[in-house]
C-alpha cells in the first residue's frame, strides 16, 4: 500500500497534493515507517505513537484503537485520512507483469473469431473457457492495461489519478 | 435515541469522470483496494473495499442522460455512522479534486437505517415532514421538475390514512403505503418517487430521503445528513406528532425554519454550518418572526430623545 503524508500549514491544515510518499506491504508496515521518520517517534512503542499522534490531531483523550495491531494500524490511518492528513495512493499494480501465456491466450481467442477483442468481459470469459485461467484472472484485474494493450500494444505504467498525471515509470523499466 | 446513534448511507450522482476515476478518488481517502466488478455490465460497478472492510460502490446511472454512458457515476457509500461524516466529506472533496462534476440531472439520496423504527415512528416521521414540508422544500431549493417527478411531497391521503388507522407496526404501515399488503416490494415501484420514500423500508430496510439537488460541497452534504438524522431522531423519540400543515409565510419563513431546526436538536456550534446551509435560501429574518424592527419602531417619538454628554462636555455619540 502507498500513502501520501500531506504537508500542513502552520495552523495544521493539510495542503492537498503536497507531502511525501510512503510505500509498504500493509498498514502495519506503513505505521512502522511513519514512526521511524524521526528519532523521537522511533523510540516510542507503536501503540503509544499512534495514540499520541491522534490526540495531537483530535485534541484531548481519543477514542481507543482496536486491540489487534493490524486493526489498530488500519484505524489509525483511517482517522488520519478522515482529517485529510494522508491520502491513499494507488498501488503500482499496473507494473504487475502479465502472465506467461498472455500473448498465446489472446491469439487463441482472436483466431477463434468468437468476440470483438475490445469486449474485455467476453475476452476474459473466453480465455478462462479456452484453458487460460491465470490469464483470465489477470484480465479481470487489469481492464485498463488490457485496453491499452489492444489499442496501443503497450501497457500504461501506473494508475493515474483523474487522468491528469503522467504515469510514473516502474523501477524495472 | 440520539441522532448520532443512527446509521445511514448516501448516494451521490456525478458526471464528467469515469467510474474508475471516481473509485480511485474515493480510494485516496478510504484506502484499501479498488476492484472492477463489471457485472452486471449495465451498472458496470467498481468497488473500493476500505481498510475497515467496508465497500464503497461506484456504479453507472442510466438517468444521467446528458453525458456519455462511461461518464455517469453514482457513488454508494457503505453503512456509515455519525463519526464517519468527516471521512465522507473528505471523499467528496477528493471526487471534486479528481474533476467530478454535477449537473441538473444529478441528485443525492440519503438512507436512514429503518431498523429502530416501527409503524408509529414512521407515521411520526411522515407527519413531521408533512407539517413542515413547505418550509423544507423551500429551504432545500428543489427544482419544480424534480418536485413533480422524483421527489413528490408527502400526500394528504397518506397522512389521512395514518391518522385514521394509527399504525403500530411496519406491516400495518405497509398496507397504508401500498393500499394492500405488499410482501414482495420491487425496486422500481412507482411509490418510491417521494421526497420521503417509505417504499424503501420494505425493499431495503432504510428510509430514503430523495429531496436533495446534487452537490459536491462537503459542508452542504454534512448539513443534509445532519438534517435527515435529526428528523429521524425526532420521529423516533416523539410519542406523537402533529400533522397540521404549516403555511409558508415569506416574512417569517427563516425564523420558523430556524425554530424547527432548533426543535430538531440542531443546536450549538456543532450544527452551526448545518443551520447556515439549510437557512441560506429562506426569506425573512432568522431572529425576528415578523421581520427585523425598523429604527422608527423603536424610537416612535423623537421629542423624547435626549443627548448625553460626558464629564468633559463632549457628546459621546449615544442617543437615548
Amino acid at each position: 500500500m502507498k500513502i501520501l503524508i500531506r504537508s500542513t500549514t502552520l495552523d495544521g491544515e493539510p495542503i492537498p497534493g503536497s507531502g511525501e510518499t510512503i510505500q509498504a506491504a500493509d498498514c502495519l508496515e506503513v505505521v512502522e515507517l511513519m514512526r521511524g521518520q524521526t528519532p523521537f517517534t522511533a523510540s516510542r512503542a507503536p501503540r503509544d505513537y499512534m495514540t499520541e499522534v491522534l490526540s495531537g490531531i483530535e485534541g484531548g483523550p481519543t477514542q481507543p484503537l482496536p486491540e489487534e495491531a493490524a486493526a489498530a494500524a488500519a484505524e489509525f490511518l483511517t482517522r488520519l485520512a478522515r482529517h485529510g492528513l494522508i491520502e491513499f495512493l494507488p498501488d503500482d499494480k499496473a507494473c504487475d507483469p502479465w502472465p506467461e501465456r498472455f500473448l498465446e491466450a489472446l491469439e487463441t481467442v482472436r483466431l477463434s473469431g468468437r468476440t470483438n477483442m475490445l469486449d474485455h468481459l467476453e475476452v476474459t470469459r473466453l480465455t478462462a473457457e479456452m484453458g487460460y485461467p491465470e490469464v483470465a484472472e489477470w484480465l479481470a484485474d487489469h481492464r485498463r492495461e488490457y485496453a491499452a494493450f489492444v489499442l496501443e500494444g503497450t501497457r500504461p505504467l501506473g494508475k493515474n489519478f483523474g487522468g491528469k498525471e503522467d504515469p510514473a515509470p516502474c523501477a524495472d523499466k | 435515541m440520539n441522532l448520532k446513534e443512527i446509521h445511514y448511507g448516501i448516494e451521490i450522482e456525478t458526471v464528467k469522470r469515469t467510474r474508475e476515476q471516481i473509485a480511485w478518488a474515493i480510494h485516496s481517502v478510504v484506502g484499501g483496494t479498488v476492484r472492477h466488478v463489471g457485472i452486471p455490465s449495465s451498472y458496470d460497478p467498481w468497488e473500493v473495499e476500505d481498510l475497515r472492510g467496508r465497500v464503497w460502490k461506484v456504479v453507472g446511472d442510466a438517468s444521467l442522460t446528458s453525458v456519455p454512458a462511461h461518464l455517469r457515476a453514482e457513488v454508494i457509500s457503505p453503512v456509515l455512522s455519525y463519526d464517519d461524516i468527516p471521512q465522507l466529506q473528505e471523499a467528496v472533496r477528493a471526487i471534486r479534486r479528481a474533476g467530478g462534476k454535477i449537473n441538473s440531472q444529478c441528485g443525492i439520496h440519503i438512507h436512514i437505517d429503518a431498523a429502530p423504527f416501527d409503524g408509529r415512528h414512521l407515521g411520526n416521521l411522515a407527519k413531521i415532514i408533512y407539517k413542515q414540508e413547505p418550509l423544507i422544500l423551500h429551504a432545500l431549493g428543489i427544482s419544480r421538475d424534480r418536485l413533480n417527478r422524483y421527489t413528490r411531497p408527502v400526500s394528504d391521503e397518506l397522512i389521512q390514512r395514518i391518522e385514521q388507522h394509527r399504525p403500530r407496526t411496519k406491516d400495518q404501515l405497509n398496507r397504508i403505503w401500498y393500499g394492500y399488503h405488499n410482501r414482495q416490494p420491487q425496486h422500481y415501484d412507482n411509490s418510491r418517487y417521494h421526497g420521503v420514500n417509505l417504499h424503501n423500508v420494505w425493499y431495503r430496510g432504510t428510509v430514503e430521503f430523495r429531496w436533495f439537488e446534487a452537490t459536491l460541497h462537503a459542508g452542504r452534504i454534512k448539513a443534509y445528513l445532519q438534517f435527515c438524522l435529526a428528523v429521524a431522531a425526532k420521529a423516533l423519540n416523539g410519542r406523537a406528532a402533529s400533522s397540521r400543515k404549516r403555511d409558508f409565510d415569506p416574512q417569517s419563513a427563516k425564523y420558523d425554519f430556524r425554530v424547527f431546526l432548533l426543535h430538531l436538536g440542531l443546536i450549538g456550534d456543532e450544527f452551526k454550518t448545518a443551520r447556515k446551509h439549510l437557512m441560506a435560501n429562506m426569506p425573512g429574518d432568522a431572529a425576528f418572526k415578523n421581520g427585523r424592527p425598523k429604527p422608527e419602531d423603536v424610537l416612535p417619538d423623537e421629542t423624547e430623545t435626549t443627548t448625553l454628554t460626558n464629564e468633559a462636555g463632549q457628546v459621546p455619540g449615544l442617543t437615548v
